[in-house]
């Protein structure tokens, strides 16, 4: 279409038109149209430029044969993320606070570095709020964490300081070798948190969120299994 | 989310007119910051045919200092009294809790008198229109059957404003102005034992200004609450803490609680503790006492225990803070 549109803004055949990335042109002489320009041509015959196009994920990425069921389907490129979370635990609230968090995202070729950053803090905050406090209850079948009062999302108090690095790789599967730039950062969080309050407090948490109430509950139970009171003395891992 | 009902927007400028309004028309509500009040409006639980907008009432809105102590009109909103350095240096635990009400957006808006006469809270009373008509409504609204304790008559929703504690260490007394005249009161006085009914004044008195007492000021005093997040949360559970040392030994020490009972709630029987040097075993007494009196019913996703177990936590901490 864009072929199309520029042949004959130049007054060429279509088979003449030499794409060239960025620009496009009918001879070695000529100066050629940009895209932008080839892209104002061709809105002038038809309005809105619509496209149909088809695509799946290789079928190596499915697993074989009984791949079945995801919604977004196989990853066409697996990302790597690695995640460290410094939290600071108050023995008497049971409240965690996370203190700093550092991420390094092998997210491929970073195509706009600055939204990568942007992904990974973003991907922290998810995944604080799923590890910390974000949580659906229900009684008798009603929900009753139905408002953003009661659904707890984290607010920028609960924001550490986060060092996101950007680990580039060249990924052959991906758009102009990218991978993807969140969920990797997202799920780390989770168990980095809980190996954090494991290597404080010598609990291994299963359940998550990880809220003040299920955190003192445990803590309880340690200290009730030791008989002995719970230290007041601040624990940092 | 409700749409807002039909009502009618009245704009006083005294406080009488206010009144007048409020009790000479059936299903009239009064609205300050609407915080909390509109959003209750939107879920359905109040349906005022009138509301009467007290914002434009000067008398409301000043704060004055005088021999007998600083006086707070109740439509001063709380990000003012929080800065209000008056009341930072004299009244402590009540620029902390000013400060600790949800949001700073809140904050702007919402105002002391509406913190101080904040509706009780509970789990199966803060839901929709639809969601609490699933359930058969509740004891507080429209239902013969309380959630909380199914069974029992008595309604256990949390008194959760965050002010009114830091207030009652201080020995506050407010202005209240209603169809019979002016009267004052303790702030103690105002709030009863009845998540139903928790505010012991008359249908359509306003509450018009706060007193914190000369006599009180400059001791020290702090409040501090539990929450999930460090932002929007209501109290899980609150507490203030005035504490005056002599000689090293306590000389007198308040505690109040927030969101554990259906009222604001002063810790009786500290009197004990005068002359007694804060070691650990006063210390853990005190824990105790704030937690035996503590009543918090399953009213808030997060468990009672955990809101037992850490207002006394907190007690404890804020007089050991208070006693440096």
């Amino acid at each position: 279409m864009l072929i199309e549109a520029a042949a004959k803004k130049l007054d060429v055949e279509p088979s003449d038109v030499e794409c060239l990335g960025e620009v496009y042109r009918a001879g070695s002489q000529d100066q050629g149209l940009s895209f932008d320009e080839v892209v104002m041509a061709a809105l002038e015959g038809t309005g809105t430029i619509t496209a149909r196009g088809n695509f799946d994920t290789i079928p190596e990425s499915w697993g074989g044969d009984k791949y079945r069921g995801a919604a977004i389907g196989g990853s066409m490129a697996f990302s790597y993320a690695a995640q460290v979370v410094e939290i600071e635990i108050d023995p008497d609230t049971a409240d965690i606070h996370v203190k700093k968090v550092w991420v390094a995202h092998d997210c491929g070729k970073a195509l706009n570095p600055l939204t990568v950053e942007g992904q990974i803090e973003g991907s922290v905050w998810m995944g604080m709020g799923q590890a910390m406090m974000e949580e659906t209850r229900f009684h008798k079948g009603l929900g009753i964490s139905n408002s953003m009062l009661d659904y707890r999302v984290p607010t920028i108090i609960e924001s550490p300081p986060i060092e996101a690095h950007i680990v580039e790789s060249n990924d052959p599967h991906g758009p102009f070798g990218a991978k993807e730039a969140g969920e990797a950062s997202l799920a780390g969080f989770l168990p980095a948190l809980t190996n954090a309050i494991a290597d404080a407090l010598d609990i291994r948490v299963s359940e998550l969120p990880i809220t003040q109430d299920r955190l003192a509950e445990l803590m309880d139970k340690k200290a009730r299994a030791a008989n002995r009171p719970a230290t007041s003395e601040g624990a940092t891992a | 989310m409700e749409f807002m009902p039909d009502f009618a927007l009245h704009r006083p400028t005294t406080s009488e007119d206010a009144v007048k309004l409020r009790t000479e028309t059936d299903g009239a509500r009064y609205v300050a910051g609407g915080t909390d009040m509109l959003v209750n409006v939107r879920r359905g639980i109040e349906q005022p045919t009138a509301l009467v907008d007290l914002s434009d009432i000067a008398e409301l809105k000043d704060i004055t200092e005088d021999d007998e102590g600083l006086h707070i009109g109740a439509g001063v909103t709380l990000d003012v009294v929080a800065r209000d350095p008056r009341v930072g240096q004299d009244f402590a635990a009540v620029a902390d809790a000013a400060a600790a009400v949800a949001g700073p957006t809140h904050q702007n808006y919402g105002t002391l008198g509406g913190n101080l006469c904040l509706d009780t809270r509970c789990l199966f009373y803060n839901q929709s229109e639809w969601w609490r008509k699933s359930n058969d409504y509740c004891l507080k609204e429209r239902g013969d059957v309380c959630h909380v304790a199914p069974g029992g008559k008595r309604c256990f929703a949390a008194f959760s404003g965050d002010v009114a504690p830091a207030a009652l260490v201080h020995k506050a007394e407010v202005d209240l102005v209603g169809p019979e005249g002016r009267r004052r009161v303790t702030l103690a006085e105002i709030y009863r034992n009845d998540g139903m009914d928790h505010l012991a004044i008359a249908p359509g008195e306003l509450l018009t200004r706060l007193h914190l007492p000369k006599a009180e000021a400059g001791v020290p005093s702090v409040y501090e609450k539990a929450r999930i997040r460090g932002s929007i949360d209501f109290p899980l559970a609150g507490a203030a803490v005035w504490l005056r040392m002599d000689a090293g030994k306590v000389g007198d020490l308040r505690i109040a609680l927030t969101a554990v009972n259906p009222y604001p709630h002063n810790i009786s029987g500290l009197d004990k503790f005068t002359g007694v040097a804060l070691d650990g075993a006063a210390l853990d007494e005190i824990a105790e006492m704030v937690q035996s009196q503590a009543k918090p019913m399953r009213t808030t996703t997060v468990k009672p225990w955990y809101r037992r177990r850490v207002i006394g936590a907190i007690a404890r901490r804020l007089v050991v803070r208070l006693a440096g």
